[in-house]
């Protein structure tokens, strides 16, 4: 088989499984009153009193809810290739940087002190603390945690207590998280049937099914009033 | 079996209040966003924070009913069992209510008044019961029954208003004032002839200021100020930094306050050791060695960053040092006038 011949049928057989993968979009409505975002005390602490914050627990933007987890939960495969990028979590400002953001089980985790002021980095599985330690300055060094158990790890700061941030794990990487219009967007989903949940630290879950058929984008919206209860 | 009981109920509580503090400290308070129902619940799928929240719930319930047992007995011993028929009552209308209470606060938001006013009128009933019983183990036994059931409360309350400090802070200091209740149950009913004279006056002194110092400590913790300060021995390279604020007093002040009570620790320990041997002066000296295990803690607390392990167990020091202080308050009466002197010259009374 010359070259060019080898490369026609290895394409012929790769493009349509690669045509196949399908996109889970969507979007979190929010149609309660989004409670006022209230400020931040972080009066505490010198360097962190310079700017003036206000709790980013509930973003809510034209009926749309920002930094909510949204993940497939039941029938998707285990990623095939963990990705080789490294999730970082910064803490600037006295805040993490993302608030919100998703890594694959094995995929590798930074956390960095990008201010001049003592942080710990101390993050949840559950009730189980993964790892606690602390960054002196923005000259320490970064922490560097593999992801190894699926779930959402809750990051805190026991210095300055308002400061969290989340990192949704998954073993499929089938997820996303809302942005700031309450869209998200879930690419290289095989058709099938999923169970997706959504996730959010206030209003904890709600989980849907979707069938995802070859061809089409399949569309979710998920709806939270404000009288749920749950989250971290 | 009245003894046993107080006993038990006593070491449950130490449990419930440890298992409290890893709550807190796993970040578990609201793993079930309902209460006294966990996810509607009386048995939820106990996985994660919510395994944690809810044993904690089920160690309150085995300790609540352990104090259900401990009226009963007491009144029927004193031959008041139509008194202890009412305080099951009132018991009743009160959890009743809450329940109630709870229910429609965790699904409308709104904490109607009629069962708040139904709560009131129970704890009037309680206490209408705590007047009438005869006997001062009697009077302890109703008293420890409505303190559990306002800390069940408190605990509803921490849950549906969303861990508020104040509520937090009063939860962890009735729990202790339930623990002083169980162990004087427990260790009140020794002959009277056979405590020993003490100094009554430091030894109620030096609880009180492990009972503020307890206080002090949750206010710290559930304000979050427990690592504002991190450079040991120091503050902010001060002993006590000016101009800074609140939050960094408040955790000053439960450091210095740390140092008053180790010395009124020693004080009563070589006070009581004089009048005392045997369990008494185990007691009195395990006041001290205690503090020294609480500071040492303490400063770990702060240099793991607030572990689970260090935090928790600082918490459980705390427990124990009161427990001790109560411990000597109920082994000890006041001394007589003829009994002071030579105590005072460090002579065994």
């Amino acid at each position: 088989m010359t070259r060019s011949r080898f490369l026609a049928v290895a394409a012929a057989l790769i493009v349509p499984a690669a045509a196949m993968a399908e996109t889970i979009e969507g979007e979190v409505d929010f149609s309660g009153k989004p409670p006022t975002a209230g400020k931040l005390h972080r009066e505490a602490d010198p360097y962190c009193a310079k700017k003036t914050m206000t709790d980013p627990t509930v973003l809510v933007k034209g009926g749309k809810l920002q930094n909510v987890w949204v993940h497939v939960t039941k029938g998707a495969k285990e990623a095939a290739k963990v990705p080789s990028s490294v999730v970082e979590m910064d803490q600037k400002d006295c805040m993490y940087e993302p608030r919100m953001t998703t890594a694959v089980v094995g995929q590798k985790i930074q956390a960095k002190n990008g201010d001049p002021v003592l942080h710990n980095v101390h993050t949840y599985l559950g009730s189980t603390t993964l790892f606690n330690k602390g960054m002196p300055n923005d000259k320490a060094a970064p922490i560097e945690y593999t992801a190894k158990d699926e779930g959402m790890i809750k990051w805190k700061c026991d210095v300055h207590p308002w400061m969290r941030g989340y990192i949704g794990v998954s073993k499929s990487g089938l997820q996303a998280v809302t942005g700031a219009d309450g869209s998200f967007k879930i690419s290289d989903v095989p058709p099938g049937k999923y169970t997706i949940e959504a996730w959010h630290e206030k209003y904890g879950t709600k989980s849907q099914e979707v069938t995802v058929e070859a061809g089409k984008p399949a569309k979710v919206t998920f709806k939270y009033d404000g009288t749920e209860k749950g989250g971290a | 079996m009245i003894r046993r009981l107080a006993a038990a109920a006593a070491f449950f509580t130490v449990i419930l209040i440890v298992a409290g503090g890893v709550v807190t400290n796993t970040d578990s308070g609201l793993a079930c966003p309902d209460w006294p129902t966990c996810f509607g619940s009386a048995l939820p799928r106990m996985t994660g924070n919510v395994a944690v929240e809810h044993t904690h719930r089920l160690i309150a319930t085995a300790v609540g009913s352990c104090t259900v047992a401990l009226v009963v007995l007491t009144l029927r011993r004193a031959r008041q069992g139509r008194l202890a028929a009412a305080l099951a009552g009132f018991s009743v209308l009160i959890l009743g209510a809450a329940f109630w209470a709870g229910r429609v606060k965790h699904l409308s938001d709104q904490l109607p008044a009629l069962p708040v006013a139904l709560v009131l009128a129970g704890y009037l009933g309680c206490a209408w019961v705590i007047a009438r019983a005869r006997e001062t183990d009697g009077k302890l036994a109703a008293a420890a029954l409505a303190v559990v059931m306002f800390q069940g409360l408190l605990g509803g309350l921490t849950v549906l208003y969303r861990l508020p400090t104040l509520i937090l802070v009063l939860h962890l200091g009735t729990s202790m004032i339930f623990l002083a209740l169980a162990l004087l149950l427990a260790l009140r009913l020794n002959d009277a002839g056979a405590r020993v004279a003490g100094p009554r006056g430091l030894l109620w002194a030096t609880a009180g200021a492990v009972y503020m110092q307890i206080l002090l400590g949750a206010t710290v913790r559930h304000t979050g100020a427990g690592l504002v300060c991190v450079d040991l021995p120091f503050c902010r390279g001060a002993l006590w930094p000016t101009g800074v604020h609140p939050m960094v007093h408040l955790h000053m002040a439960h450091r210095a306050l740390a140092f008053l009570v180790l010395g009124l620790l020693c004080w009563s320990a070589v006070r009581v050791a004089r009048v005392s041997r045997g369990a008494l002066r185990a007691l009195a000296w395990a006041g001290p060695l205690l503090a020294v295990a609480q500071i040492a803690l303490g400063v770990l607390t702060i240099l793991t960053f607030k572990d689970l392990v260090p935090l928790t167990a600082h918490l459980l020091v705390g427990a124990l040092l009161l427990a001790d202080q109560v411990a000597l308050l109920a082994l000890t009466r006041r001394a007589t006038a003829t009994q002071e002197a030579p105590a005072a010259l460090g002579v065994a009374a």
